[in-house]
């Protein structure tokens, strides 16, 4: 919904879309336009807060993996797999190497429904003038049937280790209540395969298109995880392209939660300037970590790391999904079902730290848990809410790039295809209420 | 086992009525007549979670699908409605997750030419505060005895 006057260089422009369509959750976008200018944008995020953290506190942490996987249905997994690391290391917990390798096999499986979900069902509509992936799907039958396919198979990788694949319950500390058999194994690496050249394909499919071609070059600083010889998924330390290089317990004193009047979400900054946590930062601060098996298949695609272009995301998403299956393949194949799929533990009091990359960025978590193993304080910082800032902030520098004075369609539907890029997970980052009791 | 000839899917969340694809499956799953065939795998009973376009590969396998699944269209209660095409139609009166429910999964599906060749959805009217009455429990149990019918009868002349 939107309303123009006249169309000069100077005109106003009131810019509202009250629902966002294709994402993650409810969220709005409000832009005024005065006199050539920007006058006022805010990403809206009005989900009503879902006060999670609060939640968790007074649980037992065996309740943990279950609980938070409920906040989101499209990365439980990123929720999991940080709470138990936080509490393992309060612990001094360490599941082993069959754990940890299954781990990552659970998060590829994750990241690649959810990216095959975000590419193919909510960001490519944009590019090829489709309103919903159903027109998508008639215009290009091949690439969505493509895309239903790693969705698929993400999904059954989840749901082997997980139990079923949206709000997995198959991930305790110490690692899983049950390990898959060989047949099941079997199958799955069976499809894994299969699905190598797709993913293949789907990388130089989406480089051909160049969806980067469609804005320039941004200034901004990328965050994740880094690993000593990993592309990071549950481990590593927090690195910036600016210097940053902290242990992951070390993260309030770089990044600063706060509250905007238009979110129900946290904004979060570092050293008070926004940033981007998700591929394209995860690439750009860890191509040189994707093993050689990826690095043979995109040999040719033109996309220069470190990129700055957020048009980049898709194809950063792509090559991230390629990893996944690679990565799943190498896990499956050498797979030996253990004894035991857990490691016993000693409940201790303390405060804990865990940091994994969820499909759409870095995922913080900070617990206390007391002696008796009930948690005293959680705290959890979403991709979304971290990104928030850069959000505006790209928003501000494309619609200035495409120029204000184009018609006010034109305007709106930039505005969400920026939005959309970045695949805002809005429930996931509505969980603060900020109660204010007036007293008279 | 057999390959499965015919699919019964339940769709839902477990807010209130919502679940009452999942009672539906799970009526089923305990009829005696039915037991032969589920055990055979000539029957498969799934139930979802809002499985979005997971959905679409649900539907492959078999040549016949019953999809369970509740709508919101101001209706009474436990009215059902029994559709085997244009399903776009009603795509915004059925519950949905993120913009892409069922409704949008048939869609692409029909779009993708993925649709199996015998699918008829059932869509159960239940009130907007998701509370479950006397009359839609009684519409379920009726509608459990009605799928066990069309079922043996399918199955049993094949």
């Amino acid at each position: 919904m939107s309303s123009g006057v006249g169309m000069t260089e100077s005109r106003d422009v009131s810019i509202r879309v009250p629902v966002l369509a294709r994402v993650e959750g409810e969220g709005a976008l409000h832009i005024d336009v005065r006199q050539g200018r920007i006058e006022d944008l805010k990403f809206k995020i009005f989900e009503p807060p879902r006060l999670f953290e609060k939640f968790l506190e007074g649980r037992s942490v065996h309740e943990l993996p279950d609980t938070v996987a409920r906040i989101c249905g499209i990365c439980p997994v990123a929720y999991q797999m940080s709470a138990v690391h936080a509490i393992e290391q309060i612990f001094g917990c360490d599941p082993g190497s069959w754990v940890r390798r299954m781990r990552r096999l659970i998060y590829c499986g994750e990241w690649l429904e959810s990216h095959a979900l975000h590419v193919h069902l909510l960001a490519l509509p944009d590019y090829f003038g489709c309103a919903s992936v159903v027109e998508l799907a008639k215009l290009q039958p091949e690439a969505a049937r493509r895309g239903l396919r790693l969705q698929g198979i993400g999904n059954k990788l989840i749901r082997m280790l997980g139990g079923r694949s949206v709000h997995p319950v198959g991930v305790r500390i110490g690692g899983f209540y049950k390990a898959p058999d060989d047949a099941q194994v079997e199958v799955v690496l069976r499809d894994v395969r299969e699905l190598i050249p797709q993913a293949t394909d789907l990388v130089h499919w989406l480089a051909e298109i160049n969806l980067a071609a469609r804005a320039p070059a941004q200034s901004f600083t990328s965050v994740a995880l880094r690993h000593a010889d990993e592309y990071p998924l549950n481990e590593g330390r927090l690195v910036s392209d600016r210097g940053l290089d902290i242990a992951i317990s070390e993260f309030d004193r770089h990044f600063v939660e706060h509250q905007v009047p238009h979110s129900t979400a946290l904004h979060c900054l570092l050293h008070d300037e926004p940033y981007l946590v998700g591929p394209l930062a995860r690439l750009n601060l860890n191509h040189d970590r994707l093993p050689a098996s990826v690095l043979s298949q995109i040999t040719g695609v033109p996309l220069a790391l470190p990129s700055t272009n957020m048009f980049d995301s898709a194809l950063a998403r792509a090559v991230e999904m390629l990893f996944c299956l690679h990565e799943a393949e190498s896990i499956l194949c050498n797979y030996q079902r253990p004894d035991r799929p857990y490691v016993d533990y000693q409940v201790q009091p303390g405060v804990g730290y865990g940091c994994s990359e969820a499909p759409r960025g870095t995922l913080w978590h900070r617990y206390e848990v007391d002696a008796d193993g009930r948690v005293l304080s959680a705290r959890l910082v979403p991709p979304t809410s971290q990104n928030q800032a850069r959000i505006e902030a790209d928003l501000r520098t494309s619609l200035q790039d495409i120029g204000l004075d184009q018609a006010d369609e034109v305007l709106r539907l930039h505005a969400e295809t920026v939005v959309r890029n970045y695949d805002p997970c809005i429930s996931c980052s509505t969980h603060f209420l900020d109660l204010r009791v007036r007293r008279d | 086992m057999s390959e499965p000839q015919v699919t019964v899917i339940g769709v839902g969340s477990p807010f209130g009525a919502d679940q009452l694809g999942w009672w539906v499956v799970d009526g089923l799953s305990q009829r005696s007549e039915l037991q032969p065939f589920i055990a055979d795998g000539r029957l498969r009973l799934l139930s979802c979670d809002r499985p979005g376009s997971g959905l679409i590969e649900m539907l492959q396998g078999s040549g016949t699908v019953h999809l369970i699944d509740a709508m919101i269209s101001n209706a009474a209660p436990g009215t059902v409605r029994c559709l085997r095409d244009n399903f776009a139609t009603y795509s915004s009166l059925l519950m949905s997750s993120h913009g892409f429910g069922l409704g949008q999964a048939l869609a692409m599906a029909e779009a993708l030419a993925e649709l199996p060749p015998d699918l008829t959805l059932h869509a159960v009217e239940i009130p907007v505060d998701l509370s479950v009455s006397a009359g839609l429990q009684r519409t379920l149990q009726t509608l459990v005895i009605s799928l066990t019918v069309t079922v043996i009868s399918k199955l049993s002349t094949e």
